[in-house]
């Protein structure tokens, strides 16, 4: 009987996975959970310039062109909920999701870095998001 | 140089093989991930970026996580099971571990057995089960490499989707997961129980996983 050989290579590259999937993760979840906050602060300051520019760029067109409008133009008529500070962050590949005392935002990581790619999110029983803003 | 390339001819080619397909696999997979960041409103990342995410570890890890139970399973199930005629498989009067005399163990070891054969006690028992160990070791770390890189790639996805990200034990019994395992298992039993019976019946002239051309169909144990 022959037994098969095969190339006992790879225990290392198993071990590096198991190491990097995640690594950074601590970073990368402040600085979208900075980009939350500031989104939320700008919402409740009124100011829709500072809002609109943190919004990724796909959720943005979607929202313009459903609209009819430009997005600082018409951000205020979504009545976002606006205020407080994100208490919870999880990061994802190049997604996050910024779970704050008024509102749950999802976020995209961008070339410009992360912005918000749906807000004003509640949660359904489905376990998915029904949100004001989203592509 | 050239006598290190023919005795070693079938590692080396396999070895680059493995590492031209790992690249193509990196390649394809670079240009799949950005057309799907392009239509999900995501950024396209670099080359050397793609082979850092956790959708190219999982796509690797669970292949690999089934090449290796295939040969622990087979490893074992050699031992114990048998197929009447076929070259992978042993005659039916050594069904089971053997005796040291035909596993050239104990004293009936020679001066050429391994250290660890002629060593005796725990070291003799650890390398006589080394191979099915090692497999067992390598599919293990593989499965759970895939379990990780796959929650990442799967929250990923979730998050896009608007849906709230899983732990790792609710992916460990999640749909997602079973699928890209069993849909690697079933294709890896598949081959090999197809191979322990084609070999019955068909014959490749100078290949060890066949059994002689002219060999009776009924010959078990014979390669050629």
């Amino acid at each position: 009987m022959k037994i098969h050989r095969t190339c006992g290579a790879g225990a290392i590259l198993v071990v590096l996975t198991l190491l990097c999937v995640g690594c950074a993760a601590g970073e990368r979840a402040a600085t979208s959970s900075t980009v939350a906050d500031d989104f939320l602060a700008a919402v409740e300051a009124g100011d829709a310039r500072a809002a609109c520019a943190l919004i990724a760029p796909k959720t943005r067109e979607a929202f313009e062109f459903g609209e009819g409008e430009s997005c600082v133009d018409s951000l205020g008529s979504l009545d976002l909920p606006a205020g407080g500070t994100v208490d919870e962050v999880e990061v994802w590949g190049d997604r996050a999701q910024a779970i704050g005392e008024t509102d749950t935002l999802f976020l995209v990581e961008t070339h410009s870095g992360w912005r918000v790619a749906a807000a004003g999110c509640l949660r359904t029983e489905d376990e998915t998001y029904d949100c004001l803003l989203s592509d | 140089m050239k006598r290190f390339l023919r005795d070693n001819g079938l590692g080396i080619a396999f070895g680059l093989l493995f590492l031209g397909t790992l690249v193509g696999q990196a390649v394809a997979g670079h240009a799949d991930f950005n057309n799907r960041q392009i239509v999900d409103g995501g950024s396209e990342i670099s080359f050397w970026s793609f082979l850092t995410t956790s959708e190219f570890a999982v796509d690797v890890a669970e292949n690999w996580q089934s090449e290796y139970l295939q040969f622990l399973l087979y490893i074992f199930a050699t031992v114990w099971l048998i197929q009447r005629g076929s070259p992978e498989s042993k005659s039916p009067e050594t069904i089971g571990v053997e005796t040291d005399e035909q596993q050239q163990m104990g004293r009936y070891a020679t001066e050429d057995s391994p250290k660890w054969v002629r060593a005796g006690g725990w070291r003799t028992a650890v390398f006589s089960r080394s191979l099915g160990i090692t497999m067992g070791v390598l599919f293990l770390l593989s499965w759970i490499a895939q379990s990780i890189a796959g929650l990442a790639a799967y929250n990923s996805e979730q998050l896009a989707q608007l849906t709230d990200p899983v732990t790792w034990p609710q992916y460990v019994g999640s749909a997602d997961f079973w699928n890209r395992t069993l849909q690697n298992w079933q294709s890896e039993f598949l081959a090999i129980g197809s191979m322990a019976v084609l070999s019955v019946y068909l014959r490749q002239r100078g290949s060890p996983e066949s059994k002689p051309v002219g060999a009776a169909h009924a010959v078990t144990e014979d390669t050629g």
